[in-house]
C-alpha cells in the first residue's frame, strides 16, 4: 500500500510539473497582458515601469523557474489583481467557502442519489419509480444549474422573499446555492444507481443468494448495493474535483465570494500567479481523487487489487 | 345563499380554549405580517446626521441615511482606494478619502473643490490654485499644497509605474520625463505658491482644460504617502488617513467595502448620507438583489429592463438616464492597409448604417444614434452639421463604394469585424445587424469574430494594429472635447494620421475662448467625420433604478434632460454627495438591514 502510494505520489508531482508548464507557456503565449485593458495604449515608458515593477520583463523560462523556486519555499506569489493579498491567502479566504457549498453539495448529492436510485430500482416499473426516474432524475440531469439557480432566486427569493438571493455570511445563504448545485450530481447519482442495482439484480450469485434464502436486506445491502457502487465510485472521481474548485455559474448566480468565479476571471485578466495555483489546485484534486478512487474499489470490490497492496 | 350573521356569531361559543389560542396565535401572526408590510414612517427631518448635518424635510432617520451599492467583480479588479494609486483597479467607493481642487456639478459646471479660485498666468503657461484654509486630515494635519505636491510627484515615479500617468504626460512640464526616469520627479512643473495654500501648475505650453483636468487632483495625504511609501496606506482601516466626509472601517475587495461618517471632516459641504456599503459580487444577476432589498441602487442593461417591466416591484420605477462617461461605441478600421486606405470605402461604410432603427431596435431606451464623435452634452459636442456626412443612405453608399473601384461591392476583399462582447451595449446583436447590413447592401463580405476583451485590447493596440476593422468604445477622462478628441490624434488609439486634424486639437488646447475653442472642434469633429476613420454607432446612455426612498436634487434632471447621478458619480469628484439622501418612505421598500456602519 506505502509502495504504491508512494508511486502514485511520485507520478502525481511529475504531472503536475509538466502541467504547470504547459500552462505557464500558454498563459504566455496568448495574445494581451495583464496590463494591456486600458482604453489608451499606455506609453513606452509607463509600460516598461508596469512590466518592471512586476517582473514581467525578465525572459520567461527565468519568470517560470522565479515562480518554480518560490513555490518550494511555498510562496505561490501575489495575485495582479489582488496585489494587497498573496495568492495564497486568497485562497485561503476564497476556497472555505467553495469547500463547505462543495461539500454540502456532496453530501446531499450523493446520499440522496444513492437513496433515490436505490428506491426508484427496488421499485422498478411503478409509479414510484417512474416518478424518481422520469420525473425527478431527468429532469434535474437537463436542468442546467444556472437556470435551476435562477428559477429558485425569481421564487423564494424575489417572489416569497424567504430566501437571500445571493450573499454570504448567514446560514440561510447556503440553502439555494447548494439545492441549486445538488439537483444535477443528485439526479446522475439516482440514475447510475438505478441501473446498475437493476443490472446487479438478476445476476446469478444474487438469484443464488435468493436461492440459499438469504433475506432481501442482506441481498440488497451485501450483494446489490455493494456490486453497484464500483461504477458510481467511477463517476464521483471526476465529479468531487470539480464540485470542489466550485461552479462558476452557481457561485456567480449567488454572488459567492468563493473560488470558482476566479478561474474565469484570473484568465480573463492574464493574472498569471492566480492561474498557475489553481491549476496547481485542480491538478493535486484530480490526482487525489483519482488515487482515492483506487482504493474505494478495493474496498467495496475485493476482487480489486492495487500493486503492492495486500489485504 | 349567504348565511346570516347571527348564523357566524352562533358558532363562537362552540369554539374551544385550544382553538381560541389557535385562532390568537394565527391572528397575530397576521397582524404582525401586515405590520412589517405597511409603510413606515420613520423621519429624520430637522435633526442631525452623524456629521452634524440637520437632516432635510422627509429625510428618513439618521441611522437610515446609508448608500449601499453593487459592483461587479467579473470584468474588474479591486486594488486600492485612490486614484493616484491605481486608477484602472480603484475599489468601489474609491476617491472618498481625499478633495480634489475641483469638483463636477451635475450639469457638468467645473464647482470649487479644496481650491476656491484659479487663474492662469499672463504667459499662459502655469495654473495657479488657492485652496481652502482649515480643511483637516485625520491624522491632525492641515490639507495643503504639500499633498498635491507629493502626490503628483508620486503620480510620476517609475518606481510606482502608475497606471495612468499618460494623462498628464504632456500636460505637466516635465511629467514625462519623470516617467521615463529621465528627470527626478521633484524636477516635475508642480509646487507650492507663495504660501502652503497656493498650488502652482507649469505646463508643457498653454494649455486651457487645466481646470477640467485637475478634477483629477484626489490627494494622498503627503505624510502618509512618506510614511507608508504608498498610497496602499489607505486600504487599512487602520492606516486610513481622510480628509473627506469617509474614513474606512471595511475592506474586503472581494465581498464588501464600508466607509463610515469622518466625524473630524471639516470640509466645504456635509452629504446627508453617513455610510456608504460597496457590495461586490462574483457576477450574476444584480435584478433580484435590488428587487430584494440588498442594494439601493441598480445600472440596468436592455435585458433587464424587459425583466423589470414584468416585475410588480419594479415595473413603476422611474427609469432614471445620463450619458455617464458620455461613451460612444464605434466601429475603426486599420486605414494603413486596403480597403480601407481608401476614404471612399469608409465613407460608403459610414453611409450604410442604420442608425436609428439599430438603436430602436436593439438599445432603446439606453442609447441614442451617433452622427458625432461627441455625445450631446459634452463640451464642444456637434450633431446636426454632422448628420449630412454621415446619415444612413444606401444609394449614396453604393455610389462610393463604386467610385473605390468595388462597383456592387466587386473585387472586395474578405474583411474581419473583431468585437468583444458586452452585455450593456448589447455588442452582440449590433455587430451582427451592422454587418448583416454591409454585406446586403453593398454586397460585400465581411465576417465576425469574437474575441475577449484583453486579446481584442492587445490586437488593437499593437503597433502596427493586428486589427483589420473592429467595433470599440470609448468613454471620457476628464470633462473637455480636448480628451475625447485626442484618440484619434496621429500616434494615438488609432493608426490615423492628419496633420490637420493634429493641429486643430493643438490650437483648441491653448485657446482659452470658448467661443474661439468651440469653432476648432468644430472643425475637428467635421474633419474626423468627413475622413471616416471611425463610422460612429451610438451614444450609450445608462439606466439606473434607485430605491423609492432614494431622494435628493441628485437625482433630479440637469439642463440637458439626463437624471440620475451623473458622472463622476457618488464621490469626491462631483457634488451629487451633498444632494442625496434617504427618504421617510424608506419602509415602502424591503430594504434589507446593515450592520456595523455608524
Amino acid at each position: 500500500m506505502v509502495a504504491y502510494l508512494v508511486q502514485r505520489f511520485l507520478t502525481l508531482l511529475l504531472v503536475m510539473l509538466v502541467v504547470t508548464m504547459v500552462i505557464f507557456g500558454l498563459m504566455h503565449a496568448v495574445p494581451g497582458g495583464p496590463f494591456d485593458m486600458t482604453q489608451q495604449p499606455l506609453p513606452a515608458p509607463a509600460m516598461a515601469n508596469i512590466m518592471h515593477k512586476y517582473g514581467l520583463d525578465q525572459p520567461i523560462w527565468r519568470q517560470y523557474l522565479n515562480w518554480l523556486w518560490a513555490l518550494l519555499h511555498g510562496d505561490l506569489g501575489i495575485p495582479f489583481e489582488q496585489p494587497t493579498m498573496t495568492v495564497t491567502g486568497l485562497i485561503a479566504k476564497a476556497w472555505p467557502i467553495t469547500l463547505i457549498i462543495g461539500g454540502l453539495t456532496i453530501a446531499i448529492a450523493y446520499v440522496g442519489g444513492l437513496i433515490v436510485g436505490s428506491v426508484a430500482a427496488l421499485r422498478h416499473n411503478t409509479w414510484l419509480d417512474w416518478v424518481l426516474t422520469s420525473a425527478v432524475s431527468t429532469a434535474g440531469v437537463a436542468l442546467p444549474n444556472y437556470v435551476l439557480g435562477f428559477v429558485l432566486i425569481s421564487v423564494f427569493s424575489v417572489k416569497l422573499g424567504w430566501l437571500p438571493a445571493g450573499g454570504w455570511g448567514q446560514p440561510q445563504d447556503l440553502i439555494l446555492p447548494v439545492i441549486a448545485f445538488a439537483v444535477y450530481p443528485m439526479a446522475l447519482m439516482a440514475r447510475y444507481t438505478r441501473a446498475s442495482m437493476l443490472e446487479v439484480t438478476y445476476a446469478d450469485y444474487v438469484r443464488m443468494g435468493r436461492a440459499r434464502g438469504l433475506s432481501e436486506r442482506h441481498i440488497t445491502t451485501r450483494y446489490i448495493l455493494r456490486t453497484a457502487l464500483i461504477p458510481l465510485i467511477t463517476i464521483m472521481g471526476p465529479n468531487i474535483p470539480n464540485i470542489l474548485t466550485g461552479s462558476i455559474f452557481i457561485e456567480a448566480t449567488f454572488a459567492l465570494p468563493g473560488l470558482g468565479s476566479y478561474f474565469t476571471t484570473a484568465s480573463l485578466h492574464r493574472d498569471y500567479p492566480l492561474i498557475l495555483a489553481l491549476v496547481l489546485i485542480v491538478a493535486v484534486l484530480w490526482g487525489t481523487c483519482y488515487i482515492l478512487s483506487d482504493i474505494a474499489y478495493t474496498l467495496v470490490d475485493p476482487r480489486v487489487r492495487l500493486d503492492g497492496l495486500s489485504r | 345563499m349567504e348565511k346570516p350573521v347571527d348564523d357566524k356569531l352562533g358558532r363562537m361559543p362552540n369554539l374551544t380554549r385550544r382553538g381560541f389560542m389557535v385562532a390568537s396565535g394565527v391572528g397575530a401572526l397576521a397582524f404582525a405580517a401586515a405590520c412589517s408590510g405597511a409603510n413606515k414612517t420613520t423621519s429624520g427631518a430637522g435633526t442631525n446626521n452623524a456629521l452634524g448635518l440637520k437632516l432635510p424635510s422627509g429625510s428618513a432617520a439618521a441611522t437610515d441615511q446609508y448608500y449601499v451599492q453593487a459592483f461587479d467583480s467579473t470584468g474588474a479588479s479591486y486594488k486600492a482606494m485612490d486614484f493616484y494609486e491605481t486608477v484602472y483597479s480603484r475599489a468601489p467607493l474609491a476617491d472618498q478619502f481625499n478633495i480634489p481642487l475641483v469638483r463636477l456639478s451635475s450639469d457638468y459646471t467645473i464647482v470649487p473643490g479644496a481650491a476656491t479660485n484659479w487663474s492662469q498666468s499672463s504667459d499662459k503657461l502655469s495654473w495657479t490654485f488657492h485652496i481652502k484654509p482649515g480643511i483637516m486630515w485625520s491624522d491632525g494635519k492641515e490639507l495643503t499644497a504639500a499633498d498635491y505636491v507629493e502626490t503628483l510627484r508620486y503620480s510620476a515615479d517609475p518606481k510606482h509605474a502608475w497606471d495612468f500617468s499618460w494623462f498628464w504626460s504632456g500636460v505637466i512640464k516635465n511629467y514625462s520625463e519623470a516617467v521615463a526616469g529621465k528627470v527626478p520627479t521633484s524636477s516635475i512643473g508642480v509646487k507650492q505658491g507663495s504660501d502652503k495654500h497656493t498650488l502652482v501648475i507649469t505646463t508643457e505650453g498653454p494649455i486651457a482644460y487645466i481646470p477640467s483636468a485637475v478634477l483629477y487632483t484626489t490627494p494622498l495625504s503627503a505624510a502618509a504617502l512618506n510614511k507608508y511609501g504608498s498610497g496602499s496606506y489607505n486600504i487599512n482601516p487602520a492606516t486610513c488617513v481622510t480628509c473627506g466626509p469617509y474614513k474606512l472601517t471595511k475592506f474586503d475587495p472581494t465581498a464588501t467595502i464600508i466607509l463610515s461618517p469622518n466625524k473630524k471632516y471639516t470640509g466645504p459641504y456635509k452629504p446627508p448620507i453617513d455610510a456608504l456599503v460597496g457590495k461586490i459580487y462574483a457576477g450574476g444577476d444584480m435584478l433580484p438583489r435590488f428587487q430584494t432589498g440588498e442594494i439601493d441602487t441598480i445600472s440596468l442593461t436592455p435585458l433587464d429592463l424587459k425583466i423589470a417591466a414584468k416585475n410588480s416591484r419594479t415595473k413603476d420605477l422611474h427609469l432614471y438616464k445620463n450619458p455617464n462617461d458620455f461613451e460612444i461605441w464605434y466601429t475603426f478600421f486599420d486605414t494603413k492597409k486596403a480597403p480601407f486606405n481608401n476614404v471612399k470605402v469608409r465613407q460608403a461604410l459610414a453611409h450604410c448604417v442604420d442608425r436609428d432603427t439599430l438603436v430602436k431596435s436593439l438599445l432603446a431606451p439606453l442609447a441614442t444614434p451617433a452622427y458625432g464623435y461627441l455625445t450631446p452634452g459634452y463640451p464642444f459636442a456637434v450633431t446636426d452639421p454632422l448628420k449630412p456626412l454621415t446619415n444612413y443612405d444606401p444609394e449614396k453608399a453604393k455610389s462610393l463604394l463604386a467610385a473605390a473601384g468595388f462597383p456592387g461591392g466587386k473585387g472586395f476583399p474578405k474583411v474581419t469585424f473583431s468585437w468583444w462582447a458586452n452585455a450593456v451595449s448589447n455588442t452582440e446583436s449590433v455587430v451582427q445587424a451592422l454587418t448583416q447590413n454591409w454585406n446586403k447592401i453593398l454586397g460585400i463580405n465581411i465576417q465576425l469574430q469574437e474575441l475577449d476583451k484583453t486579446t481584442f485590447y492587445d490586437r488593437m493596440n499593437k503597433v502596427p494594429t493586428q486589427i483589420q476593422m473592429g467595433f470599440v468604445s470609448y468613454g471620457m477622462d476628464y470633462f473637455d472635447a480636448s480628451n475625447m478628441l485626442s484618440v484619434y490624434k496621429s500616434g494615438g488609439r488609432h493608426n490615423w494620421d492628419n496633420s490637420q486634424y493634429d493641429g486643430l486639437l493643438a490650437k483648441g488646447a491653448a485657446e482659452s475662448q470658448t467661443s474661439k475653442r468651440q469653432d476648432i472642434y468644430t472643425q475637428a469633429q467635421t474633419l474626423l467625420t468627413q475622413d471616416a476613420p471611425a463610422v460612429f454607432i451610438f451614444h450609450l446612455l445608462y439606466g439606473y433604478y434607485y430605491a423609492p426612498y432614494m431622494k435628493g436634487t441628485a437625482l433630479a434632471k440637469n439642463k440637458d434632460g439626463y437624471d440620475g447621478i451623473q458622472w463622476p458619480g457618488f464621490g469626491a469628484t462631483s457634488n451629487s454627495l451633498q444632494d442625496l439622501y434617504v427618504a421617510d418612505n424608506v419602509g415602502s421598500w424591503p430594504r434589507q438591514p446593515q450592520t456595523g456602519l455608524f
